[in-house]
């Protein structure tokens, strides 16, 4: 079944609505209208949840899904339309509000507090009065009924992200909701993670919970889910049932075109002739309070090519990349940068040698809220030519610079002046590559550079790096937790597990199965 | 456009409203005819060109005080300490006079505001370097320097530059080669407001336009995100301190060469509370913060005539300047509520 993604949402002819079509749907949401200032996000939007079914709310970047999720659960409200639950008419005023009715959602950017235990951030805000033994009773019931393994009396803090998301799932669910939100919940989980998550996802539904998973990944909205529902630019553009439904339509209807799949200029195999441009050599790094170590790390990356670090996040990935930052020093071993030993460098002498970084964290490292674009854009790079000019900044240059860049990426909205903290994501996202490439670097660090953006930004940050490095010979390190994406661009792939690299693969080696294994720890020899 | 910009003083317009009204209703509870109080309160701070000149000389330690918060504010960090250092500034300017009495005006008066400026930023680099190595909060180190300056000043006072002629901890006059020459004399503009003005200009040019200026405020805006991409935010944020020290230790030269020729105990006034207002409401405009510290000082001219011609409390004048940072407060968190 192929729809016209532009058509109106009143012609699209649509699947079987429903596992059961014949019964009362358990949640309406009828004609959803939202508008943030004169942007129409949600346009006359329906939809309907029964008990026990998984729905996927599929779509991309700003399509709406969020949006729409956000005001069933009380974050905001709807300007228009009406929602009907358990056949009575509902107004959802605030979280609470939705909590109490027995809807939840786990969001994206997580909201747990960092210095509490998973216990207490499970046990925060329940109404319930209950004793602390009887309450973790109940969490490790739900936890082993749901296959997660958590120590309850860790600290938030040193968990990685994968692990925070389970005990978000898990705070949500001893809340006893009837419909369960999860927005994106697999970003962060290496692909056997991905799998237990989405059977852990299909198990919650068995039991009578309604769950709504917001994906923009169209493989895994097929896997956990029995429908799927489409947005697009805040219009409902498609209702399947998961087994009607095909992954190319899902993708064609979802961002209206098809997307080139080749991004690697010559498939698998590629040998780079480059020279080293930065070297690792038994690189260690001690632990702190907030820091794993490094554990003789060695790396290479050369001229040209692109040498992917895959691994679950929290194992290393962020110390490795702030020792060549220089913001760790090395406690032994070197890093080495064209040749010469870096270990006794600033940041802004790595910075001025050619090296440019987009990090992990795009808000919280990333950029400057409250200034112009203009001025984000030549961040690390202000003080060298042609940004600066004698004492002074050269404004001219600056501001010429930062128009051609808006076009080119075509940053939304396109004004030079615009504060960056207002834009979007995807948008910040072309701003920091946009930073990383503006004076030709020779080696570029991106740090998980499309978590979160939808497939189209995703391509434009990839096919970026493969043009960095095979037009200007750039070497890229590139660390993700998306396997598929180190597949389709790296030629070599190391994997990272508590500090340590405990393997490399290139060419035809690259196995998204024999990779996986490593992330869980499993040496390769 | 220019109607949103409008928009946004609105509260801080009302606040200034309400500070003239609260002036009546003071007045009349205690007594006093408040329409008088009004003509009194305006004329004795714009009704004549010596009265405006006695507004300027109260709006250039206000105007400065102000800029001496704001540069490093912009990078985040907050420098309530300015009292101090403007109090240090002053004993700069007399230790010059002093020591060096012989010296021609053209050598003196340069080294003069020199020494000012180097006097409130030293002052300063106890707390920057408590930030920068302890993370000493600047907030609680800046105030408890303020505490130190005021005995510092006592002990100046009262020392061998002690003026047996006055009941009061106050210096000697400084020598005539240091006093700062006036330009006009109707309305009274001193040299002191020139450099003020071109104070402003030169903290205007560092903060908007030189790679300096840039990081202070990166750091401002993000300090992660400015150590990530190389800047040193702890650096920066400990140097703004000194740096913004230095425009307050110039405000109490001025003061001292400009208007009161000595070192006197209490000197600073209520100007470190007052610098707060313009520096809260317009962070990002040097001219606002100009034009409201000139409101500012109209009201600290006119507070003060009431008191001499009408017999008005001091205390109700101090009321009055608390009452227009609370309620300037209370604008700015208004605004953001509704932003």
């Amino acid at each position: 079944m192929v729809l016209n993604a532009d058509a109106p949402h009143e012609t699209i002819a649509t699947g079987n609505p429903g596992t059961k079509p014949q019964s009362i749907p358990l949640l309406s949401m009828r004609s959803i209208v939202k508008k943030f200032g004169g942007n129409l996000v949600l346009d006359h939007v329906d939809l309907d949840l029964w008990s026990g079914e998984t729905v996927a709310l599929l779509g991309e970047n700003g399509a709406g899904k969020s949006t729409l999720m956000n005001i069933l659960s009380g974050l905001y409200r709807a300007d228009e339309g009406e929602i009907i639950f358990n056949g009575t008419p509902i107004r959802v005023r605030s979280p609470n509000d939705a909590i109490t009715l027995g809807i939840t959602m786990v969001h994206q950017h997580f909201e747990l507090i960092q210095n509490f235990t998973v216990l207490e951030n499970i046990m925060i805000g329940s109404k319930r009065k209950e004793k602390k033994e009887s309450v973790l009773e109940r969490v490790h019931k739900l936890a082993s009924l749901n296959g997660i393994t958590i120590d309850m009396n860790a600290t938030v803090k040193g968990l990685p992200i994968g692990v925070q998301q389970k005990v978000e799932i898990l705070k949500a669910l001893y809340r006893d909701p009837r419909i369960l939100i999860l927005d994106e919940p697999t970003s962060n989980l290496t692909p056997q993670e991905v799998d237990s998550m989405l059977s852990t996802i299909k198990r919650l539904a068995s039991s009578g919970l309604s769950v709504v998973f917001i994906t923009h990944k169209v493989r895994e909205a097929l896997a956990a889910a029995s429908r799927i529902i489409v947005l697009k630019n805040g219009r409902l553009v498609g209702k399947f049932l998961g087994s009607e439904v095909t992954a190319e339509s899902l993708v064609e209807i979802m961002m209206g075109a098809r997307p080139s799949s080749i991004l690697k200029p010559e498939s698998g195999g590629f040998k780079a002739q480059g020279k080293p441009v930065l070297v690792l050599s038994n690189v260690s790094t001690s632990p702190s309070r907030h820091r794993i170590a490094l554990r003789r790390i060695n790396l290479t990356v050369n001229e040209g090519e692109i040498l992917g670090i895959a691994g679950v996040s929290g194992n290393g990935q962020r110390e490795l990349v702030e020792t060549i930052m220089m913001q760790i020093k090395p406690s032994d071993g070197s890093v080495s940068l064209f040749g010469k030993n870096a270990n006794s460098l600033t940041t802004r002498d790595i910075i001025s040698m050619g090296v440019s970084y987009i990090p992990e964290d795009r808000l919280g490292d990333g950029i400057l809220p409250n200034m112009p674009v203009y001025e984000n854009l030549v961040l690390g790079l202000h003080d060298s030519p042609p940004f600066k000019k004698g004492w002074m900044m050269n404004r001219d240059a600056i501001l010429s610079t930062a128009s051609s860049i808006v076009e080119q990426y075509r940053i939304n909205p396109p004004s030079i002046a615009v504060m960056s903290g207002v834009l979007s994501g995807g948008n910040i996202q072309k701003l920091l590559i946009a930073r990383s490439v503006l004076l030709k670097p020779k080696v570029i660090i991106a740090h998980n550079p499309t978590r979160g953006l939808d497939a189209r930004t995703t391509e434009f940050v990839l096919k970026s790096l493969v043009q960095q490095s095979r037009e200007n010979g750039t070497g890229v390190l590139l660390l993700s937790e998306d396997l598929d994406e180190l597949i389709s661009i790296c030629d070599r792939i190391a994997v990272m597990f508590r500090g340590e690299i405990v393997g490399e693969v290139e060419g035809k080696e690259i196995d998204r199965y024999t990779i996986g294994a490593m992330m869980a720890g499993n040496k390769v020899n | 456009m220019a109607d949103k910009r409008l928009l946004q003083f609105y509260p801080y317009l009302l606040s200034f409203v309400g500070v003239v009204l609260s002036i009546g209703v003071l007045l009349a509870v205690i007594g006093k005819n408040p329409f008088e109080g009004y003509r009194i309160l305006f004329s004795s701070s714009l009704g004549s060109p010596g009265s405006l000149g006695l507004t300027l000389l109260d709006f250039i330690p206000l105007f400065l005080m102000a800029l001496a918060f704001v540069v490093p504010l912009r990078a985040g960090k907050y420098n309530v300490g300015n009292e101090g250092q403007f109090l240090l500034g002053a004993v700069g300017a007399v230790t010059v006079s002093f020591t060096l009495p012989g010296l021609p005006p053209a050598v003196g008066l340069p080294l003069l505001l020199l020494t000012g400026m180097l006097f409130g930023s030293l002052w300063a680099v106890v707390p920057a370097f408590l930030l920068y190595k302890f993370k000493v909060n600047e907030i609680v180190s800046t105030i408890s320097m303020n505490f130190i300056a005021y005995y510092l000043v006592l002990f100046v006072a009262t020392g061998p530059w002690h003026n047996p002629l006055v009941g009061f901890p106050q210096t000697n006059q400084i020598g005539a080669n240091y006093i700062l020459p006036v330009l006009i004399r109707s309305p009274q503009v001193g040299t002191g407001l020139i450099i003020a003005l071109l104070a402003a200009v030169v903290v205007y040019l560092y903060v908007s336009k030189t790679p300096a200026g840039f990081e202070l405020r990166a750091v401002g805006s993000n300090p992660r995100a400015s150590l990530v991409y190389g800047i040193r935010s702890d650096m920066v944020s400990a140097l703004s301190i000194v740096q913004g020290a230095s425009l307050a230790g110039l405000a109490g030269a001025i003061q001292v060469a400009g208007l009161l020729l000595s070192l006197q105990y209490g000197m600073q006034g209520n100007y470190g509370l007052l610098s707060l207002v313009p520096a809260l409401i317009s962070a990002s405009s040097l001219l606002g913060i100009g034009i409201i510290s000139f409101f500012i000082a109209i009201v600290d001219t006119g507070t003060s005539a009431l008191q001499g011609l009408m017999g008005v409390p001091y205390e109700i004048g101090l009321l009055i300047e608390a009452l227009f940072l609370l309620l300037v407060l209370f604008a700015k968190g208004y605004r953001r509520g509704n932003s």
